[in-house]
C-alpha cells in the first residue's frame, strides 16, 4: 500500500463521511508482493504535509501513530483486492459489517508456490492456498494446478487442460470451465466440465447449468444439471437429468424441477424433497415431493404434494 | 494555499542504503498523469548513479488531496538499475563506476526565481563524482558524467518543482507588527497587526526583523503557530495574534518591531541548475558504516 520504513498502527476512516474509525496495522509485505493497483486513499500520512486535511474523506483520520511490530500474518500480497473501489472512494455503507473479500484475498493458509499473478487479467498459479478475489476474466492455461481456498468469481472462468482440483469455496458470476473441483460452488451464470472423470466434493450452489459426471456435497442447481453420481445434499431449482446408469446419491436431496433418470439401478439414500417432476427408479429415504416421481425402488417417508410412480 | 502538483518520490536502493528523493510535478492534476512523467524522470535519474544502485519503487500522491497516492515497483518501472559502463577518467584513469560512499553525495543548487531554491543532494552516483584533490578542492568530474547528469537535471527544469514557503507579498503580505502585548493566563506574546486577511488560529507564521534590546534575551524571530486571534478592530483589520510557545518572551526586551507573515507552503518550479560538487553532507540515517569521508584521487602511472 505504501512505501514505510517502521511499521505502526494508525486511525482509518473505511466509510466516507462516517464517524466510526478503525485502527490498522502496518506490516511488511511479503517478497513477491505487489504493489496496490492503481491509486487508493489509504497511504500513510508519513508522507503527508503539514496542510493535509484529516477530516474528511476515507483513509487515516490524523497523522498520529504508535510504533508496532510489522510482522506479516500470512498475507503474500500477490492477487488484486476484490473491491479496488472501496479503497479509493471507501467502503459502500451496505457493506459494513461483512466480511471483505478485499481482506482476506491474499490470506495464505496453506503453502503457496506459483508463477506470477499479473494484475486482473490472468492467473497462472502452480499451487493456491488460500481466498482469490477476481474481478475480470480468470483462466489456468498451464496444467496440472490446484487450488485450496475460497474463489470468488465475477467474470469468465475457463480452463482448457486436465486436471485441476479445485478444494474451497467457488463464486462465480459468469461461465467456468474446469475438469476437477472440491469445495463450495456458488455460480450465477454457466458452469461445464467438459472432459470426464469429474469430482465435486463440497456445495454447490449453480444458478446456470451444470453438467458433471460426479458430484459428492451440496448442490444447489437452479439450471439444468446432469450428475451421474451425487453424494451429500442436493437441492435443485431447475431441471435435473442423470441420463447414465449407476448413479448414486446419499444425502438430502431438494427438487424444485424436474428430474429425470431414465436408466435403472439407480440409487439414492438421504431425504428427498421434490417440488417439480421426477423420475427416479430407486430410492432410499425420506422422500417430499411437490410435483412428478417416477421411481422403482423407495424405502423411507414420502410426502408428495404432486403426482408420483413408484 | 496547500500546495498543488503531484508528488513524485522515487525509492533507491544501493546494497543496504535506502536513498529517496523527491520532486513535485507542477500542474499535475492526476496521478495517472503524472506516471509518463515520473518514469521518465526515474529513468534518468538512474542513469546517474553507480553500479549497484536500483529504482525500487517511485510513489506518487497528490499534494493537497490526501487520499490519493500510489505506488509504482520495479516491475512496473522495467527494472531500472544503473548503468554498468565504466567512465573513462582522464587520459590515464578508468576506474570502475561504484556508487558513492556512505553519506556522501553530489550536491546541485536548484534554483527557482531570486526567492526560490532548494538544494539537492544527489546520492548514488558515482564515487568519482565526489572527489577531491590534495587541497581539498573537489575535483570535477569526468565531462561523460556530467552529461548525463545535465540530462536528468534538464528534465528537472521542464516542469518539476519543488514545496517551498511562499514569500510575501501578493496574496501573502507582510504585516508590520505595531504592538506587542502579554497575554496574563498563558504568558503568551501577542503581536498586533492591521490587515483585512486575517490569519486562522493553528496557523504557522513567521516572525521577522525583531530587534532585541540585548542578544541575551530570547528572539522571537522565527516560526511559531497561531494560538489565539483578538480581532481587535474587525473594521479596520487589527489583530492580536497570541503564537504558541512564546512563554518566557517579554515585550519590553523588544527594542523594534519587525514584522510577521503567513508561513504557507506552496509548489514552486524548478527554473534552473547549478552543480556544486561533491559533499559529505548528512543525509539522514543512511548508513550502518562509518561517518562521510572524502577519496582523494590518486593518479595511476
Amino acid at each position: 500500500m505504501d512505501v514505510l520504513r517502521s511499521p505502526s498502527i494508525q486511525s482509518v476512516r473505511m466509510i466516507e463521511g462516517s464517524d466510526s474509525t478503525t485502527l490498522i496495522r502496518w506490516y511488511k509485505a511479503a517478497p513477491g508482493a505487489k504493489p496496490f493497483p492503481g491509486s487508493h486513499a489509504f497511504g500513510s500520512s508519513f508522507w503527508d504535509g503539514d496542510w493535509v486535511d484529516y477530516g474528511v474523506g476515507p483513509g487515516l483520520t490524523s497523522a498520529d501513530f504508535t510504533y508496532a511490530p510489522g510482522r506479516n500474518r500470512g498475507f503474500d500480497g500477490r492477487c488484486p483486492p476484490a473491491h479496488p473501489d472501496w479503497f479509493r472512494s471507501g467502503m459502500p455503507l451496505s457493506e459494513a459489517g461483512k466480511p471483505s473479500p478485499a481482506v482476506l484475498c491474499c490470506r495464505r493458509t496453506l503453502s503457496t508456490s506459483g508463477g506470477p499473478i499479473a494484475g486482473f487479467g490472468c492467473l497462472f498459479p502452480a499451487t493456491i492456498a488460500g481466498e482469490l478475489g477476481l474481478n475480470g476474466v480468470f483462466s489456468f492455461t498451464p496444467p496440472a494446478r490446484s487450488y485450496f481456498g475460497a474463489l470468488v468469481l465475477d467474470g469468465r472462468a475457463s480452463r482448457g487442460v486436465s486436471p485441476v482440483p479445485f478444494a474451497a469455496e467457488l463464486g462465480l458470476d459468469g461461465n467456468a470451465l474446469g475438469t476437477e473441483f472440491q469445495g463450495s460452488l456458488v455460480e450465477d451464470g454457466q458452469w461445464s466440465f467438459p472432459a470426464p472423470s469429474i469430482t465435486f466434493a463440497g456445495s454447490l450452489v449453480e444458478d446456470g447449468q451444470w453438467q458433471g459426471p460426479e458430484y459428492a456435497g451440496d448442490l444447489v442447481v437452479k439450471g439444468a444439471w446432469d450428475p451421474p453420481d451425487v453424494a451429500g445434499e442436493l437441492v435443485l431449482d431447475g431441471r435435473v437429468e442423470i441420463p447414465t446408469p449407476a448413479t448414486s446419491f446419499a444425502g438430502e436431496l431438494v427438487l424444485d424441477g424436474r428430474v429425470e433418470i431414465p436408466t435403472p439401478a439407480t440409487s439414492f439414500a438421504g431425504e428427498l424433497v421434490l417440488d417439480g417432476a421426477s423420475e427416479l427408479p430407486y430410492f432410499a429415504g425420506e422422500l417430499v415431493e411437490d410435483g412428478q416421481w417416477h421411481g422403482a425402488v423407495y424405502a423411507g417417508e414420502l410426502v408428495l404434494a404432486g403426482r408420483f410412480f413408484p | 494555499m496547500p500546495p498543488t502538483g503531484c508528488r513524485v518520490t522515487m525509492i533507491m536502493r544501493a546494497g543496504k542504503y535506502g536513498i529517496s528523493e523527491t520532486h513535485v510535478r507542477v500542474g499535475a492534476t492526476t496521478i495517472a498523469q503524472t506516471i509518463p512523467f515520473a518514469q521518465t524522470l526515474a529513468k534518468k535519474r538512474i542513469a546517474c548513479c553507480g553500479v549497484g544502485v536500483a529504482m525500487d519503487y517511485v510513489r506518487l500522491s497528490m499534494e493537497g488531496v490526501r487520499r490519493d497516492s500510489q505506488v509504482l515497483d520495479a516491475e512496473f518501472l522495467g527494472g531500472l538499475v544503473a548503468p554498468s559502463t565504466s567512465i573513462s577518467f582522464g587520459p590515464v584513469n578508468v576506474e570502475a563506476n561504484t556508487p558513492d560512499q556512505a553519506k556522501a553525495s553530489y550536491l546541485v543548487r536548484m534554483t527557482a526565481g531570486d526567492l526560490a531554491r532548494s538544494s539537492l543532494y544527489l546520492a548514488g552516483v558515482p564515487d568519482w563524482a565526489i572527489q577531491f584533490d590534495a587541497n581539498d578542492n573537489p575535483l570535477p568530474p569526468p565531462p561523460a558524467w556530467l552529461k548525463i547528469l545535465q540530462i536528468y537535471l534538464d528534465e528537472l527544469t521542464s516542469g518539476w518543482g519543488f514545496i517551498g514557503v511562499q514569500r510575501p507579498g501578493g496574496g501573502n503580505p507582510l504585516r508590520p507588527v505595531t504592538k506587542a502585548v502579554l497575554q496574563q493566563d498563558t504568558s503568551l506574546i501577542g503581536l498586533v497587526t492591521t490587515n483585512a486577511n486575517a490569519i486562522d488560529v493553528g496557523a504557522f507564521v513567521t516572525v521577522q526583523d525583531f530587534l532585541m534590546v540585548s542578544r541575551a534575551y530570547r528572539s522571537i524571530n522565527g516560526n511559531w503557530q497561531v494560538a489565539e486571534r483578538i480581532d481587535n478592530s474587525p473594521g479596520a483589520g487589527q489583530a492580536t495574534y497570541y503564537l504558541r510557545g512564546t512563554a518566557g518572551i517579554t515585550p519590553s526586551t523588544f527594542a523594534h518591531y519587525g514584522n510577521l507573515f503567513l508561513r504557507d507552503k506552496v509548489t514552486i518550479a524548478y527554473l534552473g541548475a547549478t552543480r556544486r560538487g561533491g559533499t559529505t553532507r548528512k543525509r539522514g540515517n543512511r548508513s550502518l558504516a562509518s561517518p562521510g569521508r572524502k577519496l582523494t584521487r590518486k593518479v595511476v602511472n
